[in-house]
């Protein structure tokens, strides 16, 4: 009894947890007008030590690369994780493919990076790691979704 | 090593998987676009499973079987490589 119900119960779950693992189409564009100003602040930060005064906290603390980071991570998530215009079954296979395909190719920068640069040289790398795989799985996605609509 | 990058691609063994989908919407004469409205997912779909380039669920079969009032079998076939 209580094994039909566990698993009723998982089933129940798994398609809410489909359902709600989407944002909505319309996040998209946010996504895509915030990617572009993060990028570019998170990319002065790091290079340039860009920072703005406003965000300085106790005098020496500045929460500029803070603010990059995250935005930068929501804005990839909200491009990522959208519903496209029709969400069916391809997509979902098409996203799927995606991820995996980013994993692979981020591990294998890793293990070139490794290999190639050292000392304080490493922690860009580290830095850079924090938004390849998502990067990598935008790009790729998109440079599928634009095959498809070839078709 | 492109197939791996590009497109979905599945691996059948040693098995062949044929498609009558195109004579199927003949019959009815159901354009893809009329097809994939019908089961609810869009053209490519439709598209890339006639081509044989993407595996449809059997949700998506058992949907399609119905709009076309024939058992699966008679437009998926399963057959082995020579």
């Amino acid at each position: 009894m209580i094994f039909t119900e566990s698993k009723v119960c998982f089933a129940y779950s798994k398609v809410i947890f489909t359902k709600l693992s989407l944002f909505n189409q319309s996040y998209k564009k946010w996504g895509w007008i915030f990617l572009v100003p993060f990028l570019v602040l998170g990319l002065l930060c790091w290079h340039q030590e860009f920072s703005f005064s406003f965000l300085e906290i106790n005098g020496f603390n500045n929460l500029t690369d803070e603010l990059a980071i995250i935005g930068l991570i929501i804005s990839l998530f909200l491009i990522g994780f959208s519903k496209v215009k029709e969400e069916d079954e391809m997509i979902y296979t098409i996203r799927a493919e995606a991820m995996r395909i980013s994993i692979y190719i981020n591990y294998l920068l890793i293990i070139i990076a490794t290999l190639f640069i050292y000392d304080w040289d490493y922690l860009g790398v580290m830095a850079y790691n924090l938004f390849t795989p998502l990067l990598i799985y935008v790009s790729v996605f998109h440079f599928k979704l634009f095959r498809l609509r070839k078709l | 090593m492109y197939q791996f990058f590009i497109s979905n691609y599945f691996d059948l063994g040693n098995y062949n998987m044929k498609n009558m989908l195109k004579v199927e919407r003949a019959k009815l004469n159901l354009t893809q676009e009329d097809l994939a409205k019908r089961i609810g997912v869009s053209r490519q779909t439709i598209n890339s499973i006639e081509k044989g380039k993407y595996i449809p669920s059997t949700l998506l079969t058992l949907k399609m079987s119905r709009v076309f009032g024939v058992p699966v079998n008679s437009f998926f076939e399963l057959t082995e490589e020579d």
